[in-house]
């Protein structure tokens, strides 16, 4: 479903050339969950933000449900990125002054769903996430795992071809951060293609493909258990 | 994504910013309301003018005997009473003409007194100014030609004397210099409707007496001046013309006179008028601009505050046209809020001055619609740049924004 071939990424600021991806290839099947770790600055993000089609590689080719992503205009991007990426963020990114459900019904809204559609859906997916009594708090009234949640929740409403979590348990307890972990879980349980960029050893030790990166280089790619792979 | 959902967007991130969303729009309301009060005030003042000239004076022409002409004024310049006659006589071109021999003089009744324009005409000027009596008539053939002691005092000066205008048959003496005369009050002339001109003339107060008295008062048998309505219908320029004609066959000097029409007259005053609504709305017109200004303030710093949200807005799909349509419509509903409550603060503010004043509320749909269309564009023009801003922003850097 993901197929990337010779990937790289250079960052230019002034004169300073940062090579942030060398050459990746990789190729992530639909119904995978994995994990992505490596040190910090090794590149995971900008991995994530180019599959997320966020940002763009500066060479190689990145296929995405047969599409040339590479080709694509801004506009496009935006559409793939409202149809096919549910993101989850270290640091949320709810909109601050809306409702759970509202900032839920965000990804539809884009995708033209009809309010009352919408609003169904959102709902659906809060009582999926655990927070069908939590639906009109604005993200403030919430604690971090429950704001996580909300964001998996708007990730996973518009049922996208995968779900990308950058670091989602980093701002959360371990508490919070196995009820996350759980929801991932039974997610790709479902169907979901999921990848989480965690440094944690236990977390990346839940699912079933691990793969680190070390200074913008694939050092590792081994798969966790056997059951689920296809 | 549709209008609507857009609308409602904004609506929303309004809401929440209340005080600034109020504070924003304060140089628009402003902007407005200044000239909605402006314009409705000269346009009503317009009305009231127009209103005015239309009861007193469509079609009067006044001929004055000129003292600063290039030589000295000598007795045969005068009107008599012979060249009144001739000017009556041109029927189809004059209507009534009558001579006015004016002064100002004391009146007095009892232990009260005041300065009055004292007006000796014929009984043909109510035919040449509007005279609207609320008490009694006005003085006949017979009255002028019989010389009697009669006169016709304005409701103004009935009021300060008697403290009343039924005073038919009262007796007033008027003097000037070492001269006076008793007169028996035979009529009430009403004050003019029109508020502006009341105002205008403050206290002064008239009265009419038969010219015949006048001429006695005055030892003269001559008149400087005279007034005259035209037929219906007539162009005054063309009446003016044989007017002068007749007069300079009667052997009187072209040079030495001067034709006032009230047409040219009103028509200089309501331009006047005109031109200084305009002006005076065109000023105030800049602090619509600076209202502008202040929207495209607020949207700058709005879009900086929230660069955030612009990215997660984008990471989630919006495009950037729907970034950019929410900001402008943002933008565009600051400005029509601020012009409609401009709009209604504007109109209650003329509606209560012009009703102090009496004049005439009018509103015309023209300047709603214009106002509306106005602050439109005020915040289609203000807001284009900020919401361009927004729609331009990179998604990781505005997500990585703190
Ligand atoms: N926008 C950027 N401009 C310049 N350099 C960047 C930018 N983003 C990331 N980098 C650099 O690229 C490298 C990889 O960063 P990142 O992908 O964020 O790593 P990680 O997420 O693994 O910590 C780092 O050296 C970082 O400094
Ligand atoms: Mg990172």
């Amino acid at each position: 479903m993901i197929d990337i071939k010779e990937i790289n990424k250079i960052y230019k600021t002034g004169n300073i050339e940062v090579h942030a991806l060398k050459d990746i290839n990789l190729q992530i099947q639909e119904g995978e969950f994995v994990a992505i770790t490596g040190p910090s600055g090794s590149g995971k993000s900008t991995f994530m933000n180019i599959i997320g089609c966020l940002d763009r590689a500066t060479s190689g080719i990145y296929i995405l449900d047969d599409a040339m992503i590479d080709d694509l205009s801004d506009n496009e991007l935006a559409s793939i990125r409202n149809e096919k990426i549910g993101f989850v963020f270290q640091s949320f990114n709810l909109l601050s002054r809306t409702s759970a459900l509202k900032n839920v019904e965000l990804p539809m809204m884009y995708a033209g769903v009809p309010r009352k559609e919408r609003k169904e859906r959102a709902m659906e997916a809060l009582r999926r996430v655990g927070l069908e009594d939590r639906v009109d708090h604005k993200p403030n009234e919430l604690s971090g795992g429950q704001k996580q949640r909300v964001a998996v929740a708007r990730a996973l409403v518009n049922k996208p071809a995968i779900i990308l979590a950058d670091e989602p348990t980093g701002n959360l307890d371990s508490k919070s951060t196995q009820e996350v972990m759980d929801l991932f879980k039974s997610l790709n349980e479902e169907g979901a293609t999921i990848l989480i960029v965690t440094h944690e050893q236990e977390i990346a030790e839940q699912t079933k493909r691990m793969i680190t990166f070390k200074d913008g280089e694939i050092i590792v790619d081994k798969e966790l258990k056997r059951e689920g792979n296809i | 994504m549709l209008l609507i959902e857009t609308f409602r967007v904004a609506l929303q991130s309004l809401w929440i910013n209340k005080l600034r969303s109020s504070l924003t729009i304060l140089g628009l309301v402003i902007g407005i309301l200044s000239v909605v009060v402006i314009t409705t005030l000269g346009n009503a003042a317009q009305a009231d003018m127009t209103s005015a000239f239309d009861e007193y004076g469509r079609g009067r022409i006044n001929v004055n005997l000129l003292f600063n002409a290039n030589r000295s004024v000598q007795y045969r310049d005068f009107f008599s009473d012979d060249d009144i006659d001739a000017l009556e006589g041109m029927e189809s071109d004059v209507a009534a003409v009558s001579p006015e021999l004016r002064r100002w003089m004391n009146i007095q009744h009892g232990n009260k007194q005041m300065r009055i324009d004292m007006m000796g005409v014929n009984s043909n000027y109510n035919k040449v100014e509007r005279i609207d009596l609320i008490r009694g008539r006005f003085f006949t053939e017979e009255d002028v030609l019989g010389r009697r002691n009669v006169m016709v005092l304005d409701e103004k000066a009935a009021r300060y004397l008697f403290g009343s205008v039924d005073i038919i048959g009262e007796v007033v003496s008027l003097s000037t210099g070492n001269f006076s005369v008793e007169l028996m009050i035979i009529g009430v002339d009403k004050l003019p409707d029109s508020a502006i001109l009341n105002m205008a003339q403050g206290d002064y107060s008239y009265g009419y007496m038969p010219i015949t008295v006048a001429s006695r008062m005055y030892f003269t048998d001559r008149y400087p001046r005279f007034m005259l309505q035209a037929q219906e219908g007539l162009d005054l320029n063309i009446v003016s013309e044989r007017i002068l004609n007749l007069l300079e066959r009667r052997n009187k000097e072209r040079g030495m006179y001067r034709v006032f029409t009230r047409e040219g007259e009103f028509n200089q005053v309501t331009q006047g008028l005109g031109f200084l609504t305009a002006t005076v709305s065109g000023i105030a017109a800049i602090s619509l601009l600076v209202g502008g200004i202040g929207i495209m303030n607020i949207m700058l710093v709005s879009v900086t505050e929230r660069t955030r949200e612009i990215g997660i807005r984008k990471a989630i799909g919006a495009k950037m046209s729907v970034i950019m349509l929410q900001f402008l419509v943002e933008a565009v509903i600051l400005s029509i809020v601020g012009g409609f409550l401009g709009l209604l603060i504007g109109g209650a503010i003329s509606f209560g001055i012009v009703n102090m004043l009496g004049l005439p509320f009018l509103i015309s749909k023209n300047s709603i619609m214009l106002a509306f269309l106005f602050s439109t564009v005020v915040g289609v023009v203000f807001g284009v740049y900020p919401a361009h801003k927004a729609s331009k922003l990179d998604p990781i850097e505005a997500l990585r924004y703190e």
